[in-house]
């Protein structure tokens, strides 16, 4: 319905990536990476890429750090944290700098997410 | 002529003396016989011979005459020519009779003693061929005598002729002999002598070099070629360990000074070659291979025609050990006068300094350029002067060896007046009188003496002066005394409240500790919840992307897809609800200013006690129906009331019911945490707040939990109050400000 809503989400767990995108690959055009590298490579391959959600623990590059990277790079962006920590100093520190628009926790929330990403990408437009 | 033996003159001064003694004596008796030939030719007629005779007889006595200004050989020549004419005349005179034929032995004998035996024998072969020559002419009838033969022979001074001749000739050949036995008797003589002498002397020498207190030695080639007795003494060795050897030979590899042996005798037998004497020291080595030092002198010297090098060792081993002690000894001494405390002093009589210890300097600042001053600017003090004249002039003029005691001042070369205490003493160096003074520096005790005295003056005077003292500082005594009381007092009030600081840093310690274990706690918990959420994702997903599929194919009207699907739904919700209350709970902030829902906490503390609670008690929440409110950190709320709500339990043996009630009012939020177990009583109610109070038994609890609660509580500006009955239970009721929101 929505498929022109190119979404990147990037985690370090297979299963979690896997899941996201059967629950979310019929409603927008879901693009995965497991790691942080990964996902700036994918970013650079697709410009049409508006909203970015990532796992918080992942080795090598934690999902803030891929973040900060990735906003300076594509500011127009909108980036999100999934999970599975509550809510953190880091976090709070990421969202007061506007360098995430708000984080999910895990397990996730169909609706809460979904209608976040419309209301995104709907203000965008 | 007779003052030294014959033999010491020439050989041929002795043929000289005997040709002169023998002209002369020719001369003599060849004048009678020309007397006698003057007769004999008036007799005989024949004055022509007698005139070549008398000739010949001249010339004679010319030659005798003059018989300085010939030399030897040419006055025999000369001789034997004139005694060759008067033999021929005679043998023309008279043939047979002549009796100059008997000069025939003497000439001969003349001449081989005088020139030559060869000589001699050609003169007697001459002179006998004339003689056979006139035979054979008077034999064969070509002479013959003018005179009768027969008459002649009974002519009386025929004979007296031959006599005279017979004379001549026999007397020179006994003169002659005689000379010769003589200087031959003497020759033996002096001979002997010579070899007496000579023995004498080589005993002599042989003595002089055996008896010798050096080792004599002869070197040919750089090898000992020759040496005395006490060489071997010296050596301890035998000949043959020091003979055909060079020196280097048996000596140490190196001489003291470090330079090898045999390149240093060689250096030193170079210069010796070279006409440089050389005296030197050098180590050998004795056979016993002992080492010894020997002091050595070599010259070069001449004998029969071969270089010898004559060495003269003098073993200094013992001189060399006696110098050594000599300078121990004088080491002790100048330690034993250097390390003396005082100053020690050495001068003669002009009053120039010869020696002084370190301490005269260090003290009076005289050094040794100072010595030879007479007019050294550190002196005597003049007011101490004259008495230390009169000291020394007792000392000079008496026969005391040393001085009595003397105490005088003295000013250094810096200007500064010391106290000297000493004594001089007369000491002969050399056969001089010298001065020896020994001082010590008393200036310290002079001042302290000093000092004394005047405290002895103003003792009685301190005395009296502390006695008025001692009566004002007794009375300030007893005034001091009733401070001290009361300082006593404040002391112990002081005491009381250091004893409470005491509690409040032991607190303090306990809450720290309680602190620490929470954040670890809080640390391990996230980690959990992390790990617990990713697995509850799976599910949560899983369950999502199953309800989308039975929606679109129209299966969520099955019941018991409906109800499975629930099930899940309800596992997970409950599962995530159990980890984020865990995730609350732990939080490890310091942040006071947290929105703090107060039911939400309580769930969350039943949440976690569920297990420990279930099946045995009872939980009544009696909430409001509005969430309420308080401003705190959400972690230590919860360990607040969860600390209550285990209370609680505990306090119920069995079986028993908890009730939570929340109230709220304009400024506080109110619990109130009710169970119906055991109570406490009365006089543990007031104590139960103190750290480490605890009913329970060892090991079961710490008894810090309800002070861990207090402090919790006042951090939150709240306040807590406890109700109990024995048996019939116990209500906590803690309020907490509420959050205003405005």
């Amino acid at each position: 319905m929505n498929t022109d809503i190119n979404i990147l989400y990037v985690d370090d767990e297979f299963l979690n990536l896997q899941i996201f995108k059967f629950n979310f690959g019929k409603k927008f055009n879901v693009l995965v990476a497991d790691s942080g590298d990964e996902g700036l490579r994918i970013l650079a391959d697709n410009a049409s890429i508006s909203i970015v959600i990532s796992d918080m623990k992942m080795p090598n590059m934690s999902g803030l750090e891929f973040i900060e990277i990735a906003k300076r790079m594509y500011p127009s962006i909108c980036f999100y944290i999934l999970t599975g920590f509550g809510m953190n100093e880091e976090i709070q520190k990421a969202m007061d700098e506007k360098l995430i628009n708000r984080y999910f926790s895990k397990p996730l929330n169909l609706p809460l997410i979904e209608s976040e990403i419309l209301n995104a990408t709907g203000q965008n437009r | 002529m007779s003052s030294k033996p014959i033999v010491q003159k020439s050989f041929e001064q002795l043929k000289g003396k005997i040709t002169d003694y023998i002209l002369v004596s020719v001369s003599v008796f060849a004048a009678l016989s020309a007397i006698l030939g003057f007769f004999r030719a008036g007799s005989y007629g024949n004055w022509q011979l007698y005139q070549w005779q008398l000739t010949a007889i001249a010339v004679f006595f010319g030659i005798t005459f003059f018989r300085k200004r010939f030399s030897g050989a040419a006055k025999i020549y000369l001789v034997v020519a004139i005694i060759a004419v008067i033999y021929i005349t005679g043998l023309l005179g008279f043939g047979f009779f002549a009796a100059a034929k008997l000069l025939i032995t003497g000439v001969s004998l003349l001449v081989a003693f005088v020139l030559s035996y060869r000589k001699g024998l050609v003169t007697l072969a001459v002179f006998l061929f004339l003689y056979l020559l006139f035979g054979f002419l008077f034999s064969v009838g070509l002479l013959e005598n003018s005179f009768d033969a027969q008459a002649y022979s009974q002519d009386f001074s025929a004979w007296l002729n031959d006599a005279v001749v017979i004379f001549l000739a026999s007397f020179g050949v006994m003169y002659i002999g005689y000379y010769f036995s003589k200087a031959l008797t003497e020759n033996f003589k002096s001979l002997e002598n010579k070899h007496i002498e000579l023995a004498d002397n080589e005993n002599k020498y042989r003595t002089l070099f055996d008896s010798s207190n050096d080792a004599i030695i002869l070197i040919r080639d750089n090898r000992y070629f020759d040496c005395n007795e006490i060489t071997l003494t010296m050596f301890k060795c035998s000949r043959d360990y020091i003979m055909n050897r060079e020196p280097h030979e048996f000596s140490p590899e190196f001489q003291p000074d470090g330079i090898n042996s045999a390149e240093k005798a060689k250096e030193i037998f170079n210069l010796v070659s070279n006409g440089i004497p050389q005296i030197f020291d050098w180590q050998h080595i004795k056979e016993n291979g002992e080492l010894f030092d020997v002091s050595v002198s070599l010259n070069v010297i001449q004998l029969k025609q071969t270089t010898y090098v004559q060495a003269v060792l003098r073993d200094i081993t013992a001189s060399k050990e006696a110098a050594r002690r000599i300078e121990e000894s004088d080491e002790r001494y100048k330690k034993l006068v250097e390390s003396f405390p005082d100053i020690i002093m050495l001068s003669n009589l002009e009053g120039h300094i010869v020696y002084g210890n370190k301490h005269l300097e260090t003290i009076t600042g005289i050094t040794p350029a100072d010595y030879k001053v007479l007019n050294r600017k550190a002196t005597v003090h003049p007011d101490d002067l004259p008495v230390v004249r009169a000291e020394l002039v007792k000392l000079l003029s008496g026969s005391n060896t040393h001085s009595e005691m003397i105490e005088n001042r003295f000013i250094d070369v810096w200007g500064k007046v010391h106290w000297f205490s000493g004594t001089i003493s007369k000491v002969y160096l050399n056969g001089q009188l010298h001065l020896q003074t020994v001082s010590r520096d008393i200036t310290e005790r002079k001042k302290i003496e000093e000092e004394l005295e005047k405290y002895k003056n103003s003792l009685e005077e301190l005395i009296r002066e502390r006695t008025y003292e001692l009566e004002v500082t007794n009375e300030e005594l007893l005034a001091t005394n009733d401070e001290l009381f009361a300082k006593n007092e404040l002391i112990r009030v002081q005491n009381i409240d250091l004893q409470r600081t005491m509690e409040k840093l032991k607190k303090a310690q306990v809450q720290l500790i309680q602190a620490e274990k929470m954040a670890s706690l809080g640390v391990l918990t996230a980690g959990v919840a992390h790990e617990i959420n990713n697995p509850l994702n799976f599910i949560m997903g899983g369950y999502e992307g199953l309800l989308a599929h039975f929606t679109e194919n129209g299966l969520t009207e099955n019941s018991d897809i409906q109800f499975l699907l629930s099930t899940i739904k309800a596992g997970v919700d409950r599962a995530t609800e159990i980890v984020c209350g865990l995730g609350r709970f732990s939080r490890s902030t310091e942040n006071f200013s947290e929105n703090c829902n107060i039911h939400t906490v309580l769930d969350d503390c039943l949440l976690v006690l569920n297990s420990s609670l279930k099946n045995r008690i009872t939980v009544e929440k009696q909430y409001i129906t509005n969430s309420v409110m308080v401003m705190g950190n959400i972690g230590k709320l919860n360990q607040l009331f969860i600390n209550f709500i285990i209370n609680a339990s505990q306090a119920i043996e069995k079986e028993g019911i908890i009730i939570l009630k929340t109230e709220v009012d304009n400024d506080f939020v109110t619990v109130e945490i009710t169970d119906n177990g055991a109570g406490i009583s009365a006089e543990n109610l007031n104590r139960i707040t103190e750290p480490f109070f605890t009913t329970k038994a060892p090991g079961s609890g710490t008894g810090i939990g309800l002070y861990i609660c207090h402090s919790i509580i006042t951090e939150h500006l709240g306040t807590m109050h406890f109700t109990s009955k024995i048996d019939k239970g116990t209500t906590v009721t803690v309020k907490l400000p509420k959050k205003h929101n405005a």
